[in-house]
């Protein structure tokens, strides 16, 4: 019987779609109205090329009247794809007229979004000589301490930064493969997920020691992924290479998951929680669904079911969901960015 | 503070002009010249009533204990976190049970106004009474509140400073009145029997919690139409309150609040009673069937994002930390996993007992079953196997020796007696080197009966079979000498193993008897004791 979530993507009542002239990857949701319009949104969409040439685009998305508008000069070029995009989380609004853009690649470099023009504002390299670097996979920003940004690399290393001043706080060799990707939990606690399989947590008061939380199952699979909740600091969710499970942790109990959400048929390529509700955690993968869970207090004999699911045309490969929007879900796939409702 | 007194006088006020609620807005203590929650008495609907015990209470009594309730309600919530075990009594009311009005008076009670901000400000600012009529549909810079208002779907509310009680002696927290200068503000919401009903999708990019899709319309509670009649309207500018911040207020509030609680009020929301949301609901077995990937690789994109990108990036050329200087500057903190230790030694240790598994299962013939202690039992019985079938391959393996050898000996002491003088040498080099299976000879030939042995000398006898062994001094031709003392007896000597070490001839004879007639063994001993100069040692 044909299900109407096969194609529920053509329902676009409601939905926003945005289709870009590449493959999206990175993507990235503003805190703070757009700085044309206070009503509209901006939205950071970073290609994928396989190529020196890439480009992030920024598009403002009204949700009154559900529609996306792009400016051709809010674009820049990035050389090879950005590995992640993030806007500067709760800016204040009435600090400026513009807003920061963040940006990883072979560095962190830092943009500033004005209404009809994208500044570079600075590049942050942290390696003595020219000719080498450390690549890096991603990074994220520090919601309580905003001039904080740690750094996840392939060298096995986690950088943070003080973008105020453009220095190095701090850099930690983390773990004993590259790290993948990391995440903030208060203002000096940050998490990340590496190639040796291990979350570990790090704590900057105590550079000497860091815990591990959670090691995968079979040793030396890679955890690719890692999200923290920041509604409630105990949980944090990560997603292992080509598994199709997303594990939830809860740092009070370490290497014991609380729980694993397996109802995905393919590997799962990106989570998100909510950044409204402490129990509620997006999830998207390689078979086209992107699920919204809703984690009990106490599991069924069978697992836990999605509250909800959508169906898209392709491989879900990115996934953003903002507190500045919280009832919309950004997601990107193939060459497609999509708002949806929840 | 008169707590007491002062609510029952808004009860009072409050349920003679039939109003929902009143609110008393005090001089804060704590913030200078702003306004803060005093005291109020709730009139509005009621949901759920909860009480201890089941008595009847008067109209006004209940009023006043709702509003307790109400009260306590909102302290407990804005403690909850710092104590989330506290346990609510069970008396208590939680937040779904209450009414969407009697959450907006909840709400009401985490304002705080400024001098000349919101009505209660400006109010107080101006020491005039304020009418507002049909609030809700006011901007948020006169009333600030319209957004809570609005979004939990109050309609047509009436607000007005207005006197209580004339003569109240001022107190220092609050003031009252227009005669004092003070102010005191009654609100009021009105149903109207027309209901408006409201979008609830307006301000939902704004707001947190849907909490009523079901517009109210309990609109018979005694309203009074009657006071529609319009006041003043004093739409005073005073300081524009940013709309932007007034809405953060109450998400920020509603959001401890309902952080702190278990149930999740936001649930509904999720539930996809919304029809305008994208997502479906799930439904077991109920899902699509999964789309083969166009491209086997799973995570593609991801994991060359990952995997790829960085080493596009100088084709490569990055550097390790010790090549960085970042030895000496980075930190590397030692993983402490002291919580989980132990289960990482315990993991190791299973894998390494599994990898012997795996080595044994090569190496024992087992069956097909899997599971360890199958495997434990095959090994233990192809052991046991083995060591029999070791044992019977040495014990056939010394027989071997022992047939090989009696033949030899045979064929040495024929060329012994032959050739005595010379082969001695000889023969005694090669006999030397049975001594070491002497012992097991003597074993094989052992028959047991009819013994008769002394020390040095043994003669047994088994029907027509004689075995003599005998230890004696050698001197040349005793060998003769001992045959031919036997071959008088009438035996025929078919197997016979002489050994000489160090002058001690060894002998071991095996005879059968020719004719009928069987010597005893005494008989063969005193023939060979006869034998000149034997002496046994």
């Amino acid at each position: 019987m044909e299900n109407s979530t096969q194609e529920s993507h053509l329902r676009s009542d409601n939905s926003v779609t945005y289709e870009s002239p590449y493959t999206v990857y990175a993507m990235a949701v503003s805190s703070t109205p757009s700085p044309t319009n206070l009503n509209h949104q901006s939205i950071a969409l970073g290609s994928f090329l396989e190529d020196y040439n890439n480009r992030v685009d920024i598009i403002a998305f009204d949700p009154d009247t559900l529609s996306v508008k792009t400016h051709p000069t809010l674009s820049f070029y990035h050389p090879y794809p950005p590995t992640k995009l993030m806007f500067q989380p709760n800016r204040k609004s009435s600090s400026s007229s513009s807003d920061l853009l963040a940006s990883s690649g072979e560095y962190l470099r830092l943009w500033e979004v004005r209404e009809s023009s994208i500044e570079p504002l600075s590049v942050l390299n942290n390696s003595k000589t020219s000719e080498f670097c450390a690549p890096l996979t991603s990074f994220d920003w520090n919601d309580v301490e905003p001039k904080r940004i740690g750094t996840s690399s392939i060298d096995t290393t986690c950088t943070i930064w003080d973008i105020e001043k453009g220095v190095v706080e701090t850099q930690l060799i983390a773990h004993d493969k590259e790290v993948y990707d990391i995440a903030w939990g208060e203002a000096r606690v940050f998490a990340s997920v590496s190639a040796d399989g291990s979350v570990r947590i790090f704590d900057l008061r105590d550079k000497e020691h860091s815990t591990i939380i959670y090691e995968s199952p079979q040793p030396d699979t890679p955890l690719l992924r890692l999200a923290w909740n920041k509604q409630d600091l105990k949980y944090m969710a990560t997603i292992q290479m080509d598994s199709n499970k997303v594990v939830i942790l809860d740092i009070r109990s370490p290497t014991m998951p609380v729980a694993e959400l397996e109802r995905h048929q393919a590997s799962v390529n990106a989570i998100t929680w909510a950044p409204q509700s402490s129990k509620h955690i997006c999830s998207a993968g390689d078979d086209t669904q992107a699920f919204i869970w809703e984690l009990p207090t106490v599991a069924g004999p069978n697992g836990i079911d999605p509250l909800c699911v959508y169906s898209a045309g392709s491989e879900i490969n990115q996934l953003q969901w903002s507190a500045a929007q919280p009832d919309w879900i950004a997601i990107a796939f193939s060459n497609k960015m999509q708002l949806l409702k929840v | 503070m008169a707590t007491g007194f002062l609510r029952k006088q808004l009860a009072l006020a409050v349920r003679n002009i039939q109003w929902s609620y009143g609110i008393f807005w005090f001089i804060s203590a704590s913030q200078p010249w702003a306004l803060e929650w005093g005291d109020g008495y709730y009139n509005g609907d009621i949901r759920t009533r909860k009480t201890v015990q089941p008595l009847e209470l008067k109209a006004d009594q209940l009023g006043l204990q709702r509003s307790e309730q109400l009260r306590e309600l909102y302290e407990s919530l804005s403690a909850g976190e710092s104590s989330p075990q506290a346990r609510r009594p069970s008396a208590a009311l939680s937040p779904e049970d209450l009414t969407d009005t009697e959450w907006y008076y909840l709400v009401c009670m985490s304002f705080v106004f400024d001098i000349g901000q919101g009505l209660p400000g400006r109010t107080l600012s101006s020491g005039q009474p304020i009418w507002l009529c049909n609030a809700q549909y006011a901007e948020s810079k006169v009333f600030s509140r319209s957004l809570v208002a609005k979004q939990l779907e109050m309609v047509s509310p009436f607000n007005s400073s207005d006197e209580i009680e004339p003569n109240q002696p001022a107190e220092d927290p609050f003031m009252i009145d227009g005669i004092n200068g003070g102010t005191s503000q009654l609100q009021s919401w009105q149903f109207m029997d027309d209901l408006h009903s409201l979008n609830s999708s307006d301000c939902i990019s704004q707001t947190l919690a849907d909490l009523g899709d079901v517009p109210l319309c309990q609109g018979e509670n005694g309203n009074n139409n009657g006071l529609q009649e319009v006041g003043e309207c004093n739409q005073t500018k005073q300081t524009i309150l940013d709309p932007v911040n007034g809405d953060l207020h109450y998400r920020v509030i509603l959001s401890a609040l309902l952080k702190s609680s278990h149930q999740l009020i936001l649930g509904p929301h999720f539930r996809n009673s919304n029809k305008e949301s994208n997502f479906v609901s799930w439904k077991t077995n109920g899902l699509v069937k999964s789309q083969k990937l166009k491209d086997g690789t799973p995570q593609k994109l991801l994991k060359k994002i990952l995997f790829e990108v960085p080493r596009m990036h100088d084709k490569g050329l990055f550097q390790s930390p010790q090549d960085n200087d970042v030895g000496d500057a980075a930190w590397r903190p030692k993983a402490d996993d002291t919580c989980g230790n132990h289960v990482l030694l315990e993991r190791r240790r299973r894998e390494k007992i599994n990898e012997r598994f795996t080595t044994l299962k090569s190496l024992v013939p087992s069956n097909s079953k899997a599971d360890q202690v199958s495997l434990l039992d095959d090994t233990i019985e192809y052991l046991r196997d083995l060591l029999r079938r070791i044992g019977e391959l040495e014990s056939c393996r010394e027989l071997t020796e022992l047939e090989t050898r009696t033949k030899r000996t045979i064929r040495d002491h024929v060329e012994q007696t032959s050739d005595n003088h010379c082969n001695n040498k000889v023969t005694n080099g090669k006999k030397s080197s049975y001594l070491n299976k002497r012992k097991a000879c003597e074993d094989i030939n052992c028959v047991a009966s009819n013994d008769s042995s002394t020390d040095n000398l043994t003669v047994r006898m088994n029907n027509k079979d004689l075995t003599i062994v005998f230890r004696c001094r050698w001197r040349d031709g005793i060998l003769f000498e001992i045959m031919n003392a036997l071959s008088i007896l009438d035996l025929d000597c078919h197997s016979v193993q002489s050994s000489t070490i160090d002058g001690i001839l060894s002998m071991t004879i095996n005879s059968k008897y020719k004719g009928s007639s069987v010597a005893k063994p005494r008989t063969v001993k005193q023939a060979l004791q006869r034998v000149q100069s034997l002496t046994f040692v």
